[in-house]
């Protein structure tokens, strides 16, 4: 079960990799490493208030706590607090509300919200639904609804107002139906089984007809409630798929169900013949226990892409006469001036008009180096600004700015996602047409040569043949996978994508993200004043200490490694080692800068650095460049260059050594795709595409008759997964990319992908053993129901055998590989 | 053996409270989360220490 395994080179709290020179956390008696300084905060938030039981229950790690999130202000809420549809009012004079929290990961996580939550003065209840990622609070009086949102912010996840889309209503009604259905069809079948049980050992041991026409009666009415209560969506999806002339499992399925029934009836009430309750009661309950599996895994998935409606804004910060006050969406018309703070999720599309600022638009892009924003330039609705503060002018209301387009364009993938006939399917359609073929083959002939014997050889070759095999052979195997994946970390939402991740031949990956993991690395350094590299290294990390940008994951020290110290620019030395007034300063999308007494040193980009002391020679290999400076002269340029995930390497090798093709595609447009794809041995390579162009390629590729399997984390890479013919998210993908996804993994190890393709085919073999020990079954079981030597009783216990059979061999999928 | 016959039904009277029953738990929402409840009996193992410091925000 637990997914925990602490060691010294993750994060005792989330698990990620640590720097260098990691932060420590006193937990339970014991000091363990954190990753960063938001890691440490909750860990130590999380044992100062006594419950460090946490990290001993939990089941998987945290979710690294987002900076922002902790510091974001929940103030706004109290407003909304007061909004009918926000707070209701129950019945024991007790306010309550639901809150969704994102990030809990486990049942322990679920304890720690409740129990920090009720700490928080005015709580009556709190009461987690994990499957809902929803808290529901009942408030006495006077709670204050930020102070709540706060506290459960400072544990590290993320927070705001519940809000149930008609999507996961729906899906939540499915759930209780499926779960009455399958309770009915369980309590059913252990009713009916039990005067069965009576029945067969009646036919063994002899039975007065007196007791065996009993026995019939009183299952009659259960087995017809059970069929009716339970079975009935396959009746009634067989019939739908009928109209419109597709011959699916489910026909076959309700055929056989609804003449085993109608027999039976037939028998009871004339006293003649066999009955078949158990099997038809026993046959409803194993399918819908295969249904009900898929239908939970799809539930906890769809979660997900409420997640991601949920986050965007429903206000904006708006500059009129009136002052600056937040305004719904809804009332913001084109050309109104918005202003944007640090952290902001932009509402909207809009024009800068004052202040700097640096976006992140790694939703977009996939690219985690943020842009400069300047006056005149578009801010995208859906992006973040990361720093710096700006006022804008909307240029595209909601429905119309580029992140709809975006949704736009993953609606139609999704509608076009072409259509890979499953092996079930395939045979559905003769099985159904060969069987009933035989069945009346064989009463035309015993009509003829016995009449009297017609209907019910004919009916054993029916109930012999009955498709329960087949027709479990699928699901069954695919749900035991599914849930083999899930204690793996993978969820896999509909479970056809493992039935069609067997045949894929092509594997296309995203870069940012995906096989880098959003970090850098400094691999070159050019000396230009006789420093030596390494004691340039170490002032350029000293200088980046205090900026949060992701380049800085390139310039952090390592113990193990000595550093000399510089013998020019001591002054710069002295001002950064000492805790001084001076500290370096983040100018947005430039870089960082320390003024000092006699001068100014800059670290940053090219823009920037030629501000400062002219233009310079810029070195001229594939990397990006940044360059330590002062007035005088650059000091030393850094290369810099995506670092890949540790597993990358052995992920592509992998998919290699299986032959499949491999491609990379990226929306970064600089020579680094490529650098990357040559390290990692990718020859396919496109880059610098928008996300409608990684559509176009995919589909050009489906085109020419390939079977994709595409591996990527942006909202740029959604509409892609949802048309590739499997999508895999990997962790840390963006929410949309996740609800778009056919798979998502969610243990930060890439390797998975080679346990889950592993697992495919592993499953493909399983089915195809299935199908064909179903039709083998049949070749030889309707030969001899047809020659009239199969008695109705030993065809009901063949059928029941055969399906066992199949259950069994899919339970193999259960052990890992 | 007549007795079979006042058994019987009884038997089935019961099945049908039952049905009754589950039916009434679920709809009251009961089984609407899974995953938690299967851990909930667990809860009790959950020690609580008495906060070492006192909580800025509560």
């Amino acid at each position: 079960m637990p997914l925990v395994e602490a060691s010294d080179t993750i994060c005792f709290h989330c698990g990620e990799s640590l720097p260098p020179a990691p932060w420590t956390s006193e937990i339970n008696g014991e000091t363990q490493p954190m990753c960063c300084p938001g890691c440490k905060a909750v860990a130590d938030l999380i044992c100062a208030s006594g419950m460090g039981d946490f990290y001993r229950k939990r089941t998987h790690f945290a979710e690294t706590p987002n900076t922002a999130s902790l510091e974001d202000d929940f103030s706004a809420y109290e407003l909304r607090g007061s909004d009918s549809n926000q707070i209701v009012e129950s019945d024991e004079h007790l306010d309550e509300t639901d809150l969704l929290v994102l990030g809990m990961t486990c049942p322990a996580c679920s304890w720690l919200v409740e129990r920090r939550v009720l700490h928080q003065d005015g709580i009556y209840a709190a009461r987690v639904n994990l499957n809902e990622s929803r808290l529901t609070l009942k408030l006495k009086p006077g709670a204050s609804i930020p102070k709540i949102m706060r506290s459960i912010a400072d544990l590290g996840y993320q927070v705001q107002p519940f809000q149930v889309s008609e999507r996961t209503r729906a899906l939540a009604t499915e759930h209780r139906t499926l779960l009455k259905r399958l309770a009915v069809a369980g309590l059913g079948m252990m009713q009916v089984g039990m005067f069965a049980i009576a029945l067969h050992a009646g036919h063994i041991y002899g039975m007065e007809p007196e007791y065996e026409s009993l026995m019939r009666w009183v299952s009659l009415p259960v087995a017809l409630f059970v069929t009716y209560y339970s079975a009935a969506g396959f009746f009634k999806s067989a019939w739908q798929h009928l109209q419109h002339g597709a011959l699916i499992m489910d026909l076959p399925i309700a055929l056989a169900l609804g003449l085993a029934l109608s027999a039976s009836v037939y028998a009871t009430l004339t006293g003649t013949g066999e009955v078949y309750f158990d099997s038809v009661v026993m046959f409803t309950f194993f399918l819908l226990v295969a249904r009900f599996t898929e239908q939970r895994g799809r539930f906890k998935n769809s979660l997900v892409l409420q997640t991601l409606q949920d986050a965007m804004p429903q206000t904006a910060t708006v500059i009129n006469q009136e002052g600056v006050r937040k305004v719904p969406l809804s009332d913001i018309a084109l050309g109104t001036l918005i202003r944007l703070f640090k952290g902001d999720r932009v509402p909207l599309d809009a024009e800068a008009t004052q202040g700097i600022c640096e976006v992140d638009e790694s939703a977009f892009t996939g690219e985690s180096i943020t842009r400069s924003v300047e006056v005149g330039d578009t801010l995208y609705a859906g992006t973040v600004i990361a720093h710096g503060t700006c006022d804008a002018t909307v240029t595209a209301l909601p429905g119309s700015t580029r992140l709809d387009a975006l949704e736009r364009a993953i609606l139609y993938a999704e509608t076009a996602k072409p259509k890979i006939a499953l092996i079930a399917d395939k045979i559905a359609g003769r099985f159904v047409a060969a069987i009933l073929t035989i069945a009346s083959a064989t009463a035309v002939y015993w009509y003829q040569h016995d009449p009297a014997e017609a209907f019910w050889v004919a009916l054993a070759v029916l109930v012999v043949s009955c498709p329960c095999a087949l027709g479990l052979a699928t699901p069954a195997a695919l749900s035991n996978a599914a849930q083999t994946l899930r204690r793996q970390g993978v969820i896999a939402r509909g479970e056809s994508a493992i039935e069609v991740l067997a045949k894929v031949d092509t594997v296309v990956f995203d870069k940012t993200g995906t096989l880098t993991d959003g970090t850098f690395d400094c691999v070159e350094i050019q000396s230009m004043s006789g420093e030596s590299e390494q004691s340039l290294y170490r002032l350029a990390c000293r200088m980046q200490q205090y900026s949060n940008h992701p380049i800085t994951s390139a310039f952090q020290l390592s113990p193990a490694k000595s550093y000399p110290p510089v013998s020019q620019h001591i002054e710069l030395e002295e001002a950064l080692s000492h805790p001084s007034p001076v500290r370096p300063e983040s100018v947005s999308g430039r870089g960082v800068r320390l003024k000092i007494e006699n001068g100014e040193y800059r670290l940053g980009n090219k823009v920037f650095i030629e501000g400062l002391c002219g233009p310079q020679q810029w070195p001229e290999s594939q990397l990006h460049w940044l360059a330590l400076a002062n007035e005088s002269g650059v000091l030393g340029f850094f290369g810099v260059k995506d670092r890949p995930r540790k597993d990358a390497k052995a992920i592509v090798n992998f998919f290699k050594t299986q032959g499949k093709s491999i491609h990379l595609l990226t929306g970064d447009s600089s020579a680094q795709a490529p650098l990357l794809a040559n390290a990692l041995g990718i020859d396919q390579v496109c880059h610098g595409v928008t996300p409608e162009g990684k559509l176009a390629y995919v589909e050009k590729l489906q085109l020419e008759g390939a079977t994709t399997l595409m591996v990527g984390d942006g909202l740029n890479d959604a509409a892609v997964l949802a048309k590739a013919d499997v999508g895999i998210a990997v962790a840390h993908a963006s929410d949309i990319a996740k609800a778009e996804a056919d798979m998502v993994i969610m243990s930060s190890q890439l390797t998975a992908l080679c346990t889950t393709y592993s697992l495919a085919k592993r499953t493909k073999r399983i089915i195809i053993e299935n199908l064909g020990w179903a039709l083998c079954y049949n070749a030889i079981a309707i030969p001899f129901a047809a020659a009239g030597y199969v008695p109705p009783w030993l065809a009901a216990l063949g059928m029941s055998f055969s399906s066992i059979i199949v259950v069994l061999n899919s339970l193999r999928l259960n052990s890992a590989p | 053996m007549e007795t079979l016959y006042f058994l019987i039904p009884i038997a089935l009277v019961f099945c049908v409270i039952t049905f009754k029953l589950v039916l009434w738990a679920i709809n009251s929402g009961q089984y609407d989360d899974l995953d938690r409840d299967a851990q909930i009996v667990f809860e009790d193992e959950f020690k609580e220490q008495t906060p070492k410091s006192k909580d800025s925000t509560s």
